[in-house]
């Protein structure tokens, strides 16, 4: 990273003066500048950077300007003793005698400056198709325009920012080959199929070198998502580039929707209480909804459905306020403009429904998982149970939450502070998903087995002394002779995902094992890293380990791998902001679409000896460390589990590993 | 022709605002002809939130928490005000790159000071750099940062040069430490230069183990007093103790 920064035209120019400047303070050691604050600044600045750059944290050259800054400020003092230097040599030499005035060394020093500025300043403006030019953007503005109804979606098409900020509802994207950081380097089919699971509505502008060399495979798309999802729009020609726009397909993976449209308005009669005025919500909402205001104000409370106003309220005196109608997971729903009109005793709440969020049932057929492939699910034999809402979290589509994400209200404030867990269960409860959704249990015929078999745990070493000696018990009980090695590699490992792959190789080196059980997730470390909780950065790490899995399933052919699912994000990420599940949510996404990729991978690989072992799927709310009332605040962000969470985890892993072996044995 | 002291001063003046006219017109020149980097538009369309209502849930949603929130909070305030958030947000990178400037000349001038004119140089090279001019053109965490920065380096370098103990200009460094770090994570290395240096002194044949002790106090009390108001009023609303964790634990 920090090579790629400074190999340019820019820093060979400089690196000369700067050399010659090293070598001056060498040789005349009065010259160096002797500010021990400013050596350290250079010293401390330059050298994390390039620790921290080299374990993949930073991937943007903007991280390396304040280091960049310093070491202009070092080259200024360079250019003024490299041009003495210069011109005392020069008149020594040639003329014979020392200078008297400067002038000669200014002009030396004007020239070295005027030589840095005509690199410098072409280069920032230098052609750069990865900057799309004005014109090109103003095509593709008009035929945006043209495609919503002639509607203005770009506010502000000089700027241009407009264009990726105003597409009601959608999502633009612009991919060219040049956009390195995006996907030069990786299958661009896959790649949309990515963002197909992460973005439901999108327009794809490719530029024509892609779209020629990589988005042709049109067959290899459909085999991916069952249909050809896009519809292929117009062509924009700019002066560098030529854009091809495609409209993702919005029936694709739709969920079905369903709207409830209630009274557009509606006019609620207070009733006298002895603190104030009540107001009955409940034909606003179901069951499963509660209300919410835009304002905090100390002497209105919410009970249930009713919503209590204390005679001295200024609203009561006709001032407008919003009221919001939110799910069970806090996502506004419907939003209403709400006036009060106070008559002698009571007083009238007139609601006006402003925006209503389009509210969607899930439907089986429409989830994503593991591209019509139905998980397996590793049950012992002992009397183990699997949740199948937490399968249903895992690989669900994030659609559910997107689609009631319609108003952003102060609304999670008022919200009672639900495990998010338990929210969307419910919310896939009252949907109906969860009856009509499937999973293959499967479970070992046998409790015991006389065979002695070698087994590897790869897993986080966060996790070590919490799983090993319950994972060795449940194995042990299960073959007596058996014997297991561990390898836990540091949490930050698999952040950067070359080292976990090295600690992979290198625990299964030249060994034979019979049964391989990797743990890629001790959960928040996983989403905390930023090379996985951001889905367009994590796509490559993800494509790196497919080709990981894929290489050792084919390398170890008498080895069964076992990749397990990552568990859930912590509840405790909900807390932290009055009960809002925000964090949780975003965790979530990069959740599914992991657990998502690993289904892939295993279709892929497509061989008797990898698995996908949803091991966390009984996880329950009280396998967590906390209180019946909430997360307790030191757990907040742990993502460790209690004993018998890890005993749960541990028996669906020693059942998959009974299952291969009867698979084996016969 | 010599110059005398009053020339040579407005001269350098003249020079040094020359220099700020050429890096804003480059900046202005660059958003003006290329599109906006994609933190820009998020920070924007984030900050647009304020004025509903959701600004909060927005920005955690959008970023992760660990996020420092000032340029947030700034933008934030100018969707609240009614602004066009784009443009003011434009104006304020320009302005942050201007004070960026002018502290590069300061350091540059404090550094060499057998060459006065060292510090329009470097104020030149900062102010024509590309990838300078390319943040410098889009709304960006960084222009604040380097701003910022740069002024902790000028006090840190005057406290190095002084005999004495320069308590000004520790306290500037103290407060340069909690904005920094309202701007980016990476602001711990400011006063992790300060503990190198104190550190480095201890070695040094001629430091000043007073002055160096003290102007270290002085600046860790000024950070202190700073940042425990931002931390108890920010944590009404944003999770600092998760951006100080995660800052920490991605530094170690």
């Amino acid at each position: 990273m920090f090579n790629s920064y400074f190999v340019n035209t820019l820093f060979y120019a400089n690196i000369v003066v700067l050399g010659v400047y090293l070598f001056f303070l060498v040789c005349f050691p009065k010259k160096r500048p002797r500010n021990l604050y400013f050596l350290s600044a250079i010293f401390l600045t330059i050298l994390w950077r390039i620790i921290v750059g080299s374990l993949g944290y930073y991937q943007s050259r903007r991280y390396f300007l304040p280091a960049t800054a310093l070491l202009l400020l070092l080259l200024s003092g360079g250019i003024f003793h490299l041009c003495h230097f210069i011109r005392n040599v020069l008149l020594h030499f040639f003329l014979k005698r020392f200078p008297k005035n400067n002038s000669c060394g200014w002009l030396f020093i004007a020239a070295v400056l005027i030589g840095i500025l005509s690199i410098n300043l072409p280069k920032a403006f230098h052609k750069d198709p990865h900057n799309t030019e004005k014109k090109t953007i103003s095509c593709i503005q008009k035929y945006l325009e043209s495609a919503n109804g002639n509607r203005t979606v770009l506010a502000n098409a000089k700027i241009g920012r407009r264009l990726q900020n105003r597409i009601p509802a959608e999502n633009v994207i612009i991919y060219s080959f040049d956009n390195k950081n995006d996907v030069s380097e990786i299958d661009i089919d896959a790649f949309i199929y990515n963002l197909a699971l992460d973005n439901k509505d999108f327009i794809l502008v490719l530029s024509d070198d892609v779209r020629q060399q990589e988005f042709s495979s049109k067959e290899r798309l459909k085999e991916l998502l069952g249909v050809f999802p896009f519809d292929y729009l117009t062509s924009v020609s700019g002066e560098l580039i030529t854009y091809s726009v495609f409209q993702y397909n919005k029936q694709i993976g739709r969920i079905g929707a369903t709207e409830t449209v209630p009274d557009p308005e509606a006019v609620i009669l207070s009733q006298q209480s002895p603190s104030g005025l009540l107001f009955d919500l409940s034909s606003l909402m179901s069951s499963d909804e509660f209300a919410a205001t835009d304002f905090t104000e100390k002497e209105s409370v919410y009970m249930g459905t009713y919503w209590r106003l204390a005679p001295s309220s200024p609203f009561l005196d006709g001032k407008e306020f919003m009221v919001y109608i939110c799910n069970v997971a806090s996502w506004p729903v419907r939003e209403y403009s709400a006036t009060i009109t106070k008559q002698e005793n009571t007083a009238n709440l007139h609601l006006r429904l402003k925006r209503q969020a389009e509210v969607k049932k899930a439907a089986a057929e429409s989830c994503y998982y593991s591209i019509n492939r139905i998980p397996k699910a590793f049950i012992p034999q002992s009397g183990g149970t699997v949740d199948q809402s937490n399968l249903l979290l895992s690989l669900l589509n994030s659609d559910l939450e997107l689609t009631l994400r319609q108003a952003s209200g102060d609304a999670s404030q008022n919200g009672a502070a639900h495990w998010p867990g338990e929210s969307y269960k419910a919310a896939l409860t009252g949907s109906g998903v969860q009856e009509e959704w499937a999973f293959n249990a499967i479970h070992p015929r046998n409790q015991t087995s006389d065979q002695a078999y070698r087994i590897l745990y790869v897993g986080c070493a966060l996790e070590e002394d919490r799983i090993k000696d319950i994972f060795t018990q449940s194995v042990l009980n299960f073959s007596s002779e058996s014997t297991i090695d561990y390898q836990f590699y540091p949490e930050i490992a698999f952040a950067s995902l070359g080292d976990y792959e090295k600690h992979l190789e290198k625990a299964l080196g030249n060994q034979t094992y019979d049964f391989v059980v990797l743990n890629i997730g001790a959960n928040d470390f996983l989403w905390k890293s930023p090379t996985w909780n951001d889905f367009q950065r994590a796509f490559t790490p993800k494509h790196m380990l497919a080709q990981l899995f894929k290489k050792i399933s084919v390398r170890y052919p008498g080895t069964c791998f076992a990749a397990v699912l990552p568990q859930l994000p912590a509840p405790g990420d909900a807390f932290f902001h009055q009960g809002s599940p925000f964090n949780w949510r975003k965790k979530k996404q990069g959740h599914h679409s992991l657990c998502n990729t690993l289904y892939e991978i295993e279709k892929d690989v497509n061989s008797s000896n990898f698995d996908v072992v949803p091991a966390f799927a009984s996880i329950e709310k009280q396998d967590y460390p906390m209180t019946d009332n909430g997360v307790e605040k030191q757990y907040t962000y742990t993502c460790l589990l209690l004993p018998q969470g890890y005993q749960k985890v541990a028996d669906a892993i020693v059942a998959w590993l009974a299952v291969k072996a009867e698979k084996d044995h016969e | 022709m010599r110059l005398n002291r009053t020339q040579s001063g407005i001269c350098t003046a003249s020079l040094l605002c020359l220099i700020i006219l050429l890096s804003v017109s480059l900046r202005i020149l660059y958003a003006n002809r290329y599109l906006p980097n994609r933190d820009s538009i998020h920070y924007v369309l984030v900050a647009e939130q304020a004025a509903e209502g959701g600004f909060w849930d927005e920005f955690c949603l959008e970023y992760s928490p660990n996020m420092p929130p000032l340029l947030h909070l700034i933008l934030g305030g100018i969707a609240i005000l009614g602004g066009d958030v784009f443009f003011w947000g434009m104006v304020l990178m320009l302005l942050s790159n201007v004070i960026f400037i002018y502290g590069i000349y300061l350091c540059g001038k404090e550094l060499f000071h057998n060459y006065p004119p060292a510090g329009l140089c470097a104020a030149l090279l900062v102010a024509t750099t590309p990838e300078f001019i390319s943040v410098g053109g889009n709304i960006m965490r960084d222009n604040l940062y380097h701003c910022v920065f740069v002024f902790a380096l000028y006090c840190g370098i005057r406290m190095a040069e002084s005999k004495k103990t320069m308590v000004l200009d520790a306290i500037g460094y103290g407060i340069c430490c909690t904005i920094g770090f309202l701007c980016r994570k990476e602001a711990v290395e400011i006063p992790a230069i300060l503990m190198l240096w104190g550190i480095v002194s201890l070695f040094a044949s001629r430091a000043n183990f007073k002055k160096v002790f003290q102007s270290s106090m002085i600046a860790f009390f000024a950070c202190l007093g700073t940042a425990l108001p931002v931390f108890f009023v920010l944590n009404l609303y944003y999770p600092v103790q998760s951006a100080l964790i995660s800052a920490l634990s991605s530094r170690l």
